[in-house]
Parts: C-alpha cells; sequence; structure tokens
C-alpha cells in the first residue's frame, strides 16, 4: 500500500541517537510560541498550568505541543492533540482563539 | 501601540566551531534574563519579504547584552546570514527574551539534569553560566551528546568549569567521531549510555532537555519509561522553520 | 517595515509570473496543523454527503479503479512561497461527481485527523480540482498528506487539505480551521484574497 513506507524512516538524526520511528510531522514545545504570545499577553504565559477543554489534561503551557510552519500558530494538549489555542497574525489584526483552554493558573511572583 | 519589537546591535562575535558563531547583541533596557530563555530574530529583505526565528540566549544575566550562539544549518534561511553576513555595527530586530518554562531560577535547590543534543547545549550553557555566578549550590550535571569534536561548543569554558568548580560534571558521547586517544568508539545515543551518566530518578533532579525534537522526544522517553517524572523533565525541541510569526 | 538586513535574501529565487506578494521556492514546505493522522488503508475512504442527506463513499481499492489524470500545476502557500510546475496523479473531483445529485453551493473538505477547509463547489467542478495520491512520481509521503490529499491549485494551498477524508456539501459558506481564524473564505491568490 502506498503510505506504509512513510511509517517510519531512517533520517541522519538516527546515527547519533537510537529513536523510535519518527513522527513524519514534528512539533516543537509551548516556548516556541512565547514570542508571538508576548505581542498580546502582557505577561509570559509559558510556565502557567492550563486545563485541556477537550481532555480535561492540566499541564504547563510550555508542555504543549506547538506547530509554527503554519499559516498560524497552532497550540495542541499533547494528551489528546486537541487544539488549546490558535494566532493568526495579519497587516491588521491578531486573531487569537483560546476557546480549547478552560483556564489558565498564572504565578504571580517572579 | 508600542511593539515588543527592538531593535539590537551587533558588537562582538566568536567563532566557536566551522559553522558555529557566538554573537554577542547590546539591547537597550535589557536588565537581565531567565536562565534558558530565547530570543526571536527578524530579518527582512530590501523587498521586504521576512523571516523569524528563535535562539536561545547563552549568557547568563547581563544588563543590557546578550550572547547567542547560532549554528549554520545547510539548508537554513537564516543561520547561513547570521553566521557569515553578520558584522559588527549591524542592526537586528529582536523579541524577548522570552519563556517561562524551559528556565531554571537558582533559588531552585534539586540537582540539575543538563542532556543537550548538539547546538541544544546552548541554553543549558546559560543555565551553567547563571548556576557559576550565583551562591546555588545544586550540583549540575551535563549530558552533551554531539557529532564530533568539530562541533564542540564551548569547548575552553567547559573544560576549565569542570577543572575548578566542584558543581559542574561534564560528559561527552561523541556519535561519529572522536578525539585523539577517546576511550570509547563513535555511537548514537541509548537508553542505557543515557542512563549511565545522568542523576539517578531517587535525587528528584530537575531535568532539562535540549536539541532537535527527534533527540528530545527520544530522551525523554527513556526517562519516563525509567521512572523519572514527567513533570520533572523540561523540554526545548529545535525543530520546524520558525514560521511567520 | 522592519530594519533591513542588508545581503539577505532567504531561500529564494526570481520569478515574475507569481501572484502578488509571493516567493518561488524550490523545496517544499511541509505546513501544518497538527500531526499526520496514522490512516490504516483497509479503513480508508473518500465520502461525499449530500444537503439532502445522501452518503457516497469510496474505499482504496474503488479510488485506485477509477480513471486516473496526471496534473502540473503551480502551488501558492498564503504564508507566501509559492512550487511552480508541480506534477501529481489522480482523480478529478468531477469524477466522484458523476454519481451525485446536489443542489448544495458550498463544500467543507474534512480531513483525517480533524482539519477543515471550505470551497465553493464551483471551484472544486470544471476541471479544477483533484484527490491526488502521488506527488512527483512517487506515492504521496504522509508528511505532504498521503496516502491521498485534495488539490486546488488555483486557490491558495491551504485548501488542497491533507489527509482528504471527504466532502460535506453545505447549503451555505461554514468557515473552516483556518476561514474561522482570520484567513479569506474564498482564498484566490491573484487577488490576493488571504485574510477576512
Amino acid at each position: 500500500m502506498s503510505s506504509a513506507d512513510n511509517f517510519a524512516y531512517p533520517e541522519p538524526e538516527d546515527q547519533d541517537i537510537d529513536a523510535g520511528p519518527h513522527e513524519p510531522i514534528p512539533s516543537v514545545d509551548g516556548n516556541a510560541a512565547a514570542g508571538a504570545l508576548s505581542e498580546i499577553f502582557r505577561i509570559d504565559i509559558i510556565a502557567a498550568l492550563g486545563r485541556c477543554r477537550h481532555c480535561g489534561a492540566v499541564r504547563a503551557f510550555g508542555a504543549a505541543m506547538v506547530f509554527t510552519d503554519a499559516p498560524g500558530i497552532v497550540v495542541r494538549c499533547r494528551d489528546c492533540q486537541g487544539v488549546l489555542l490558535r494566532l493568526v497574525q495579519t497587516p491588521t489584526r491578531y486573531w487569537l482563539d483560546l476557546s480549547g483552554l478552560s483556564y489558565l493558573e498564572i504565578d504571580r511572583e517572579e | 501601540m508600542s511593539s515588543v519589537w527592538q531593535v539590537a546591535e551587533v558588537v562582538g562575535g566568536t567563532d566557536e566551531t566551522d559553522t558555529a558563531r557566538t554573537i554577542r547583541l547590546r539591547v537597550e533596557g535589557l536588565m537581565g534574563h531567565l536562565a534558558g530563555q530565547h530570543i526571536d530574530i527578524r530579518l527582512t529583505a530590501d523587498d521586504g519579504y521576512t523571516a523569524i526565528r528563535s535562539y536561545s540566549v547563552a549568557s547568563a544575566g547581563m544588563d543590557g547584552h546578550l550572547e547567542i550562539t547560532v549554528d549554520e544549518l545547510p539548508d537554513g534561511e537564516v543561520s547561513p546570514y547570521l553566521v557569515r553576513n553578520l558584522a559588527v555595527g549591524d542592526q537586528l530586530e529582536i523579541r524577548g527574551p522570552v519563556g517561562g518554562w524551559f528556565v531554571w531560577r537558582p533559588s531552585r535547590v534539586n540537582p540539575v539534569q543538563l542532556i543537550g543534543g548538539g547546538s541544544g547545549v546552548v541554553p543549558l550553557m546559560s543555565m551553567i553560566r547563571a548556576h557559576q555566578a550565583s551562591g546555588n549550590a545544586s550540583p549540575f550535571r551535563l549530558l552533551y551528546s554531539l557529532k564530533s569534536p568539530h562541533t564542540l561548543l564551548y569547548r575552553e569554558e567547559l573544560r576549565r568549569l569542570e577543572r575548578e568548580s566542584a558543581k559542574l560534571t561534564v560528559d561527552y558521547v561523541y556519535t561519529r567521531s572522536t578525539p585523539e586517544g577517546w576511550p570509547a568508539k563513535p555511537a548514537r545515543l541509548t537508553a542505557d549510555t543515557l542512563l549511565a551518566r545522568i542523576f539517578p530518578a531517587e535525587e528528584n533532579p530537575d531535568v532539562f532537555v535540549c536539541g532537535q525534537t527527534v533527540f528530545v522526544e527520544a530522551v525523554a522517553d527513556w526517562l519516563v519509561m525509567a521512572g523519572y517524572s514527567a513533570e520533572s523533565i523540561r523540554t526545548e525541541r529545535f525543530g520546524g522553520t520558525g514560521g511567520i510569526q | 517595515m522592519g530594519i533591513i538586513s542588508s545581503g539577505f535574501r532567504g531561500r529564494r529565487s526570481e520569478n515574475s509570473a507569481l501572484p502578488p506578494g509571493q516567493h518561488e521556492t524550490h523545496d517544499f514546505p511541509v505546513l501544518t496543523a497538527g500531526p499526520a493522522p496514522l490512516i490504516p488503508m483497509d479503513t480508508w475512504e473518500f465520502f461525499i454527503t449530500t444537503g439532502e442527506g445522501q452518503r457516497y463513499s469510496w474505499s482504496w481499492d474503488d479510488f485506485m479503479a477509477l480513471p486516473q489524470e496526471e496534473i502540473t500545476h503551480d502551488i501558492h502557500c498564503v504564508t507566501s512561497w509559492s512550487k511552480l510546475g508541480t506534477s501529481w496523479r489522480g482523480v478529478p473531483v468531477d469524477t466522484f461527481f458523476e454519481s451525485v445529485e446536489t443542489t448544495s453551493d458550498f463544500a467543507t473538505a474534512h480531513s483525517f485527523g480533524g482539519y477543515t477547509t471550505n470551497i465553493p463547489l464551483w471551484d472544486l467542478l470544471g476541471g479544477k480540482a483533484w484527490v491526488v495520491s502521488e506527488f512527483g512520481g512517487e506515492p504521496l509521503a504522509r508528511a505532504h498528506g498521503g496516502p491521498a490529499r485534495l488539490l486546488v491549485p488555483h486557490l491558495y494551498f491551504w485548501k488542497s487539505a491533507k489527509w482528504i477524508h471527504g466532502l460535506e456539501l453545505t447549503g451555505e459558506d461554514v468557515p473552516g480551521f483556518w476561514e474561522s481564524n482570520g484567513y479569506h473564505l474564498h482564498g484566490n491568490p491573484w487577488r490576493e484574497e488571504r485574510y477576512s
């Protein structure tokens, strides 16, 4: 079948680490969204705890899966892959969808 | 509304390897930063085309200045410009330092296990430098996985710190070629190699893992399977193209 | 405009046959809103549901048995890169619609994994769209939407839904994943219809 070969294919990194099958589309951590979010949030929310509205998991925002290679930033719950947040920047607007987060719990002390 | 982007000036640099350069930036108004944070750099071509990439801050809490270490990617869009073209006196637009999760604070009391793959060692170096500059007495261990001695970053400083500081231990794992006289053959990093060289889970270390996504995910999986709590592990995956935001 | 970085060009080449605001690339960047879904071939299907309540479905074998075409077309991503002369192999959407009766004017394309994008039916018919399973003579890689994706090259490439599952025909234009978060409902690159 055409897609069978795509599930696990050798990459240059396999010479350096004994990893399992690779995800064809890698993601990064919540940190990667910090700069873009700093344009909207006055304080850093990457260390904040957030609850995923889809599955109820509570994790640090930094632990989320971030996809930055897209027409916008998409942040997903690492447990259920549900969308937590979407951010699009156009020349005239920010579009921010936070509907996947039930809440954010943010430390006030530095 | 004022922008979060500000202009930084290139005031110096050091070649770390044939393909990597540390760049020192003067950033007005910067009052230190947290070890582990990163900046975003935006380059604009004369036809308006822009590219944004994130770079970890390598230095520790200086006022008014910071250093990044950039490794030139063979098919990179931004890194070749920063490593080859950028000159002292040039200006860069930067955003940050940002990122409040993949950070180490001197107020922490746990031992700290740093695990870096290739250029993933950069934010970990910021943590090592912050640790050295503080009175924090927690033991630090760095496991540095790299391809060859030619790609080793911060060679002299790591050697000196290990010699002079009782609170830092460094383990090197060479995956493609080793230095002269190295007691082991080059080999890819495995779970066994890793677990033999890090603080055991019972010592409850704060763990920071940084490198390419494949590296970070393999290491994080091994740690969790070996009993390290997921909450004690913080990760910084380098990957993707950085997008347009 | 920001500080100009003298000598910075990025990974681009010169080409004047491009829609406004686009730059040509020779790579094939992987853009994605989420991880690549794992789709077992024995459960793969392509569906069309109509506003009148009918559901049509093709298995992978059904899909492969339909007449296939080679297609060469330029593609344009809203993030500003364009790739010229890309070659694909697949089935025109017109072929699937030979068995479908509908009065709907719009469609929502659904991908395995949950992605959606909305496209007027007029933009899917008349030789303008395909369901493709090969790129550049090779089976479509999972990262690029394999085993099959929608190809609608005359619109911005976010409309060419990866990991296509099916088309839901609707009476109204229902904004999909990006269209509900700042992007244009239609997405014509020649009119630079990027944002809503």
